[in-house]
């Protein structure tokens, strides 16, 4: 049965949406303030229901400067309008990358005196859609910034690591099921997509840097010469070493299958196995775990970016 | 706690209305007057413009309706002694008053605190290289620049500043001979001519920020240097146009989190570097790319985007500052729309408003319509919305005025140099498809605003006619006509759809803090989001239906009556409700009245209003046309319109209903006929005689009368100015060249009530509002004034009127003809009110509302002479005409009241701006049909030892009649010529009398308007300069008491 979009308060009050996606229920509070992304990213908002009385979003860029946290801490946002620009949709797209729950088309004045009359008062967020868990993609789309910028293919490449090129200042172009048009018009690629056989030779041959994660980097690293360890799902933290500084990192491993043998040597090796977890080869590099962001930067910089 | 030793002040108003300052001061200095006085101090009050709420007995202890002037404050303060004088209500007037008495020691002399923003504050912001100084040492930046006098010096500016920089030559306007420049050859073309333009010789060379974002805060600091900041704006138009003339949104709706910081407390700084206590408005220009930015401008004291500010947050910055100025604190006051909060409180909107400019280039349709960095409108609307897009249609359309739009060619060039029109052709081009890149390139407005208005447009014409799209389509501000334009529907059929839906406006308070606290003023705006505000409405209400934006024809004075008309409801015990979309005005206050509902003034968006409300009745009389041309509307929906019936309403206003009237009281009109042909329109002309006076029975992009004196004039006039058809008569009168006079009536059915006639000082060809009027009668008969009262009590009555009425008659050989009654209050009210002491809109609210008139006939006049001087703004409107004729050009009014006619005149003449030379030389200039009017007229200024100029013909004429006067070369005739001699200073002041209509190609439209830009006083009225003359030979201003 379809539920009426909405926010349901505790005590059965109910705020109609005329828009919305996902579901979040935590503390409602107000805030009076435009700062749509600061707030919503700040710690002191964990678990929260935002609702926002600034008037109507979505006509200032978003702002990523503004992220306070790596990790979307609101549970839920509701504002009385997103504007119909490229940085309303860009705002949606924020929120829904964060894991954020959102409501538009809510009378925010009716909610405040609700609040000022209750004090601030759980509720839940609740919509027809499932807000999904990973960044909810189109085909062909942006998400604009001051850096280089990077195609994203397939739907695989985690969100908190988008965050953290998006930290570093990377534009993401977005790419479900096609390969970008024009590879002149972008700076490199990344991809952590089980590669299809033409895919994996596209990008062999392509002259600018592929970022190949988890699966694609298994692929491509089969493709040029390397091995793999058949293995059931892996998850796992554990540090790994670098190479070439002797420096050890702890990071996240969640994949199916290990590396055995890389194409050439190794920038990272498992600490415990010593088996690589990470190499580069002409304009190709891979790694099968998560970085963080300092990591994350050093593997850039292999490849120019 | 407030200073006890402060228990007198003087407070100035702003004097006339011009454009850049206009309502906006009455309603600051209004509520900065009720503010002092519940502190008990005794205020004393001098502004020149008898239009205005402040200049009201109740609004100040001691009211002077005086010329403003530093001699004339003097006499004040020398005679009132006083404790202090607040300077920043009063616009740039009140501020420089302040700055002259400091300057000459009269403050000091005198023992005069200046109150609120002190003197040197003043100085900072108001002079350039002080401001910059004070900036630099608080690391704020502003724009470099310097002044240079020779392109040696240009060049050596340009090398220290980088390209592209702007050039404005010093004391020009509408920055002739100015521009930008991107490189040195360029700049050197400019300079040069800017240089030649240039009375003094000087160009300002500054570094351009044309194109960046311009953002202003309205801030306000108190002395223990507690400051907020009450509100964002952000103009739509990039920085380059006025901030007068750009459409502007509250909140700033582009900036980043980041962006909005840095500005806010950049303004902040601001406003405690210059220890201003009181309002200041500071404005920035941002780079729409990068967080570059610069001061533009400071002005410390309230203002136009004060008062803009004020209305569209509810915080009451002029009554704060008055507040201030005594010696409060910001936490010391109690903010009156929430009851609950203070000062400090900084306001929170959960809305959004949006300004659009109101520009009179449906008056002058010849004038320079481009946009640029001088201001041009007259008035403004402000609409209040749940989103940009609501906000943005409905004040569209509350500005009554939508411009016939030019051919697609010209858009791109229109859109890049913009003029008035450009909000309009920008909807258009969204409706053709063309990119809103495109269109940012060309315009610089910010794409996101351009993305909302393309993604509603895309909504409005691709939707069907379905409940949800209409929902959505009202939720984005559309009027139901635009719906059904695009649904290709009737208008009745959406109307339809919505009353069967249920889908209807709601009305959401102005609360100042978002919902935060629970408030109960009544301000409303109405919206299709949402559930209505809490709504509690006890006693029975009357709805007085505003007049909107100010305009030339539909000024202040409307305004003056709406609020006397609240105010009469109010004491009647009876709940007061007024609709009205004007920021700058007193009625917009949301402490005058019970409700406040600011919303355009259409049917679409008053009849739900009154739904709400459910009034006795809906007073139509004071919103001048606005609200006259609602009431059929308000009828029909089976609302009471109080006062004079619709049908009345129609008979005063159609031209045939009229004549049959007038037919069946035999009085007089002059003959006239409607024709709908040019063979029509000559037999017409020469049937009633040359001249007469032609106007089309429709509007035509605001062209309308002229006078017109031969076959040749009116082929032109037929040809350039009108479109004759069978659908669109034109109508042909005798133009009568009498005396004018006018009456502002009021009865109750039974009575006719006529506080007095007033005489016209030119005769019948200038419109009443231009000209300058005097009361009592000067010239006029007994028989005559006798036949005026007895038409005015004729007509009143036959029109079965209630309330007021305004007649204007035209009296030739003691003959009395009717030109024009109108069946509502008229612009002279307020000055008729002032100088008898009758309060005309209240009396005629009274009756409307059941009571009697107690007097009857005509008042006897006692005491002083008063005169009516019209004030223009030509200098700020390039290309417009300054010769007075049928159609009305002035923008305010001013009093002038002395014992006798030619003190009275001398003051008013003195009030509205004129310059008066004492000495020097008169240019005469007259068309051959006035010559033999102007012998005595020269003689006499020859004898008062003017030394006398003409124009050839003119010159001939006076010599061979033994006047001497000097011959000067007209513009043709080689140099130097009459614009090298103005240009010089060498002409101090004119007389010049048009040979036709307005065409404003001919030599003395060249003169006329380099005298208004450079501000020589320049006749175009005989009558004008006679009585000129006159008050001249007769008149020492410092001899003439004040009343």
């Amino acid at each position: 049965m379809s539920i009426a979009k909405g926010l349901y308060m505790e005590d059965g009050t109910f705020f109609a949406a005329k828009a919305g996606y996902g579901n979040g229920e935590g503390q409602v509070t107000m805030v009076r303030a435009a700062n749509f992304i600061e707030i919503a990213t700040d710690s002191l908002a964990e678990g929260m229901i935002l609702c926002f009385s600034f008037p109507e979003a979505g006509f200032a860029p978003v702002d990523f400067k503004e992220i306070e946290s790596l990790t979307g801490k609101a549970k839920g946002v509701v504002v009385q309008k997103i504007a119909s620009t490229r940085n309303g949709r860009a705002l949606r797209d924020f929120y829904q990358s964060q894991g954020i729950a959102l409501l538009e088309g809510v009378d925010t004045r009716v909610l405040g005196f609700y609040l000022n009359s209750h004090g601030n008062a759980n509720g839940k967020i609740k919509t027809n859609t499932d807000l999904n868990e990973r960044i909810v993609r189109r085909p062909s789309y942006s998400l604009p910034n001051s850096g280089p910028r990077l195609a994203v293919l397939g739907e695989e490449v985690a969100n908190n690591l988008l965050r953290l090129l998006v930290k570093l200042g990377y534009e993401l172009d977005f790419y479900v099921d096609e390969l970008p048009p024009d590879f002149t018009q972008i700076q490199g690629i990344i991809t952590a997509k089980n590669l299809s056989d033409s895919w994996q030779k596209s990008l062999l041959n392509v002259q600018i840097p592929v970022i190949a994660i988890s699966e694609a980097a298994q692929k491509l690293a089969v493709s040029l010469g390397g091995e793999l360890l058949e293995q059931s799902l892996f998850t796992e933290s554990y540090p790994v070493l670098e190479v070439k500084t002797g420096q050890t990192v702890t990071v996240d491993f969640r994949l199916k299958n290990l590396l055995k043998k890389v194409p050439g040597e190794p920038l990272y090796i498992d600490l415990l196995t010593t088996r690589p977890v990470a190499f580069v080869i002409n304009n190709i590099l891979g790694f099968e775990f998560l970085p963080d962001i300092f990591t994350l930067k050093k593997l850039l910089r292999r490849v120019g970016l | 706690m407030r200073d006890q030793t402060i228990k007198r002040v003087v407070v100035v108003g702003s004097g006339p209305i011009v454009i850049g300052q206009a309502a906006e001061f009455d309603y600051a200095g209004a509520q900065a007057c009720q503010a002092l006085k519940e502190e008990g101090i005794e205020v004393i009050l001098l502004n020149s413009n008898p239009a205005t709420i402040m200049t009201d007995k109740e609004m100040a202890d001691k009211v002077y309706l005086e010329p403003i002037t530093p001699e004339i404050l003097e006499q004040i303060i020398r005679k009132e002694r006083p404790d202090g004088f607040i300077a920043g209500l009063g616009g740039q007037t009140g501020l420089n008053m302040a700055l002259s008495l400091a300057k000459t020691g009269v403050l000091a002399k005198y023992e005069v605190k200046l109150l609120g923003t002190n003197l040197e504050a003043i100085e900072k912001a108001e002079d350039r290289e002080l401001f910059k100084k004070l900036m630099e040492s608080i690391g704020e930046p502003v724009c470099k620049g310097e002044t240079v006098g020779s392109l040696d010096e240009a060049l050596n500016v340009a090398n220290e500043i980088d390209f592209p920089l702007v050039v404005r030559p010093a004391f020009t306007l509408g920055g002739t001979g100015g521009g930008m420049v991107s490189d040195e050859k360029e700049l050197m073309r400019i300079v040069k001519k800017g240089l030649e333009a240039s009375p003094i010789g000087q160009v300002l060379i500054e570094k351009s920020v044309a194109g960046f974002k311009e953002i202003e805060f309205e801030v306000i600091r108190d002395k223990n240097d507690n400051a907020i900041a009450v509100c964002s704006m952000e103009n739509i138009d990039p920085v380059g146009i006025h901030t007068g003339d750009s459409i502007v949104v509250a909140p700033a709706l582009t900036l980043t989190r980041d962006e909005l910081t840095m500005l806010k407390e950049a303004a902040l700084k601001i406003i405690r570097a210059l220890e201003i206590e009181g309002g200041c408005n500071v404005q920035f220009a941002l780079h729409p790319q990068s967080k570059e930015y610069y001061i533009i401008e400071v002005n410390p004291r309230v203002s136009r985007s004060s008062a803009l500010a004020s209305k569209a947050t509810g915080y009451p910055i002029a009554r704060v500052t008055a507040k201030l100025a005594l010696g409060y604190t910001l936490p010391e006051i109690i903010n009156s729309l929430t009851k609950k909060t203070t000062a400090v409180f900084e306001p929170s909107l959960d809305y959004v408003v949006v300004k659009i400019p109101r520009w009179p280039f449906d008056k002058f349709i010849s004038g320079d319509r481009s946009l640029g960095t001088q201001m041009k409108a007259t008035g403004e609307v402000m609409a209040i919305g749940s989103c940009f897009m609501e906000a943005l249609k409905k004040a569209m359309r509350g500005l009554e005025y939508k411009p016939d739009l030019p051919p697609k060619s010209e858009w791109e060039k229109l859109l890049k140099k913009p003029d008035d029109r450009r909000i309009f052709i920008l909807e258009a081009a969204l409706k053709e498809g063309i990119e809103v890149e495109k269109l940012a390139t060309l315009t610089g407005i910010n794409v996101a605003f351009l993305e909302e208005m393309q993604a509603a447009t895309e909504k409005l014409l691709t939707s069907q006619m379905t409940v949800n799209n209409l929902i959505e389509l009202k939720e984005l501000g559309f009027a139901d006509y635009e719906i059904a334009e695009a649904w290709q529907v009737a208008e009745t059929a959406v109307q339809k759809l919505r009353s069967e839906n249920k889908i209807a406006p709601v009305y959401k308070m102005v609360d100042s803090c978002a919902g935060q606290f629970e408030v109960h003023t009544p301000y409303f705006y109405s919206t299709y989001l949402g559930k209505d505000d809490p709504f509690i409405k006890k006693e029975e209400s009357v709805v007085v239906i505003g007049s909107g934006p100010i305009r030339i024809g539909q000024g202040l004075e409307f305004d003056y009556a709406t609020v006397h008309a609240i105010k009469a409801i109010r004491e009647l015990g009876l709940r007061a409700v007024i609709i009205n979309n004007n920021p700058e005005t007193v009625s917009t206050d949301f402490d005058l009245s019970d409700a406040l509902y600011f919303e355009p003034l259409t049917l679409e968006d008053v009849l739900p209003i009154l739904k709400r409300e459910t009034p006795l009745g809906v007073i139509v009389q004071f919103g001048g046309q606005t609200s006259i041309k609602l009431a059929e509307g308000i009828e029909k929906a089976g609302y009471k319109i109080l006062g004079t019936s619709v049908n009345s309403i129609d008979e005063a206003e159609d031209r045939q209903r009229f004549e049959e009237l007038l037919e069946s009281l035999h009085i007089l009109r002059p003959k006239g006929f409607a024709v709908r042909n040019k063979n029509e329109a000559f037999q017409a002309a020469n049937s009633i005689g040359y001249p007469v006076l032609v106007r089309p029975s429709y509007v035509l992009g605001g062209r309308a009368m002229e006078i017109i004196y031969s076959d040749e004039d009116l082929e032109t006039y037929l040809e350039e100015a009108v479109k004759i058809s069978e659908k669109h008569p034109v109508l042909v009168d005798r133009y009568i060249q009498g005396k004018e006079a006018e009456v502002d009536a009021v009865c109750d059915g039974e009575k006719v009530y006529i506080p007095g006639i007033m005489e016209h000082i030119e005769r019948a060809g200038v419109h009443s509002g231009d000209s300058i009027a005097v009361y009592p009668p000067l010239t006029l008969s007994k028989k005559a004034q006798k036949t005026i009262v007895d038409y005015t009590e004729k007509i009143a009555l036959s029109l079965e009127t209630v309330g007021l009425l305004n007649i204007q008659f035209v009296v030739a050989n003691d003959e009395v003809y009717i030109i024009e009654v109108n069946p509502r209050a008229s612009r002279t009210v307020p000055f008729m009110s002032k100088v008898t002491n009758i309060p005309l809109a209240e009396l005629a609210t009274r009756i409307m509302l059941g009571e009697k008139l107690k007097e009857a006939g005509l008042r006897k006049h006692k005491g002083d002479v008063a005169v009516k001087a019209p004030v223009f703004s030509f200098a700020k409107l390039i290309d417009v005409d300054t010769v007075l004729g049928p159609e009305m050009k002035s923008t305010g009014e001013v009093l002038g009241r002395a014992p006798t006619f030619y003190q009275a005149l001398y003051k008013a003449l003195i009030a509205s701006g004129i310059t008066i030379p004492q000495e020097g030389s008169v240019l005469f200039t007259i068309a051959d049909k006035d010559k033999n009017e102007i012998l005595p007229l020269a003689q006499g200024f020859y004898e008062q030892g003017y030394h006398l100029m003409a124009t050839t013909g003119t010159a001939a004429y006076l010599n061979v009649h033994g006047i001497k006067a000097e011959r000067v070369n007209k513009l043709f005739e080689g140099s130097p010529n009459i614009i090298d001699l103005l240009q010089k200073g060498d002409i101090n002041l004119i007389v010049n009398t048009i040979t036709r209509g307005k065409t404003p190609k001919r030599e003395g439209f060249e003169i006329r308007r380099q005298a208004a830009e450079r501000g020589i006083c320049c006749l175009t009225s005989l009558d004008t300069a006679k009585a000129l003359y006159e008050a001249l030979k007769k008149i020492n201003l410092q001899a003439t008491p004040l009343l």
